[in-house]
């Protein structure tokens, strides 16, 4: 099942070698350990630039867009295996 | 026997090609999707069409530009994925970032492909191959393992297209200079980029099948003008496209088909 979506999300994350990575998520009330990150890119929307974070655990994929300049963590995408 | 008009040239080009591109770039950040076939279309899935097909669906004779209702056909276990340009541009930008960390003369051809010039970089073909490897594991870290790319080396642009297009996926084709002739005498007219369908149909027309009669043979202007129609101008225009592919010289109102483009960012 894949689904689009908009809603945010609390993450907890790490700061390692100058990066961030996503490592627990939690949405709906339930949390989801980030056991993967796939591929992490950016897009411009205006004048800023959008983190997007491509993350799996056992079961599903998230798409997670971080907003810098805001530091708002959103759940955009959900792609569950059957 | 004929000269080989590319054993005078120094120059080594490197062109890099992903595979299946947009498919291989949601298989990196979506796990699930790895192993099988994938079709990446446009917003509207029902009346779209396969931008790219993933390597299994390819296997699976899904091609781009299909229908999606036609590919589903071909394939029913097909899984349609919608498209996602902020991304695949992305990562254009990056892995032509990485390929300017190995020279600055890099030229990016499509969302997918770019060539190098690493005549400054290395002096031959060995060394150009190491350099390819290298290009290699440095796409992986910076993208992941799941984007992989056919890597052609030769001594110029068409002919390094050529030879990345001859092993696909993950391939390094290497083509120096003396075996240039054996690659376009194993390659199809259409295999070259520049050759569609209506091209080809022109050499037909004149005779012309294969590599090694294009080489050998002259084409007078008055034949190209006539039957096809066209001018020799708008014939080289589109084999050659905007880059300068192929150059043509002139002599005793003969136009000879001369297999020496340069590439277009180093030009003097
Ligand atoms: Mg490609």
């Amino acid at each position: 099942m894949h689904q689009m979506l908009h809603d945010p999300v609390d993450v907890i994350v790490s700061f390692t070698d100058n990066r961030v990575l996503p490592r627990r998520l939690r949405w709906n009330n339930r949390d989801y350990p980030i056991e993967r990150v796939n591929l992490v890119h950016s897009a411009r929307e205006g004048t800023k630039r959008i983190f997007y974070f491509s993350v799996s655990d056992a079961a599903n994929y998230f798409k997670l867009r971080l907003d810098p300049e805001y530091l708002e963590w959103h759940l955009v995408e959900l792609y569950t295996e059957g | 026997m004929t000269p080989n008009p590319f054993s005078s040239i120094p120059s080594i080009i490197l062109h890099i090609d992903m595979n299946s591109y947009f498919a291989s770039v949601e298989q990196q950040a979506n796990p699930f999707l790895r192993g099988k076939p994938i079709g990446i279309t446009g917003k509207h899935q029902e009346r779209s069409i396969i931008a790219t097909a993933s390597i299994e669906a390819k296997r699976l004779g899904v091609k781009t530009a299909m229908s999606t209702w036609e590919a589903k056909q071909i394939c029913p276990s097909l899984i349609l994925y919608p498209g996602d340009p902020e991304k695949y541009s992305d990562i254009t930008r990056r892995f032509n970032a990485t390929y300017r960390e190995f020279t600055d003369r890099v030229e990016s051809f499509s969302v997918d492909e770019s060539f190098l010039d690493l005549s400054e970089r290395t002096p031959d073909y060995f060394g150009a191959a190491c350099i390819a490897l290298t290009i290699r594991q440095r796409l992986k870290e910076e993208l992941g393992e799941y984007i992989t790319a056919s890597i052609g080396i030769a001594p110029n642009k068409l002919m390094a297209k050529l030879s990345s297009e001859s092993v696909k996926p993950n391939g390094l084709t290497v083509t120096p200079p003396q075996q240039v002739l054996n690659l376009l005498d194993r390659s199809a007219l259409q295999d070259l980029c520049g050759i569609g369908p209506c091209i080809e149909q022109r050499l037909n027309a004149l005779g012309i099948f294969t590599f090694k009669q294009l080489r050998t043979f002259s084409l007078p202007i008055g034949l190209l003008l006539n039957p096809s129609k066209i001018t020799a101008s708008g014939f080289m225009k589109q084999l050659t496209g905007e880059t300068e592919w192929m150059k043509i010289s002139c002599q005793n109102h003969m136009a000879t088909l001369t297999l020496c483009p340069k590439i277009r960012t180093i030009q003097k």
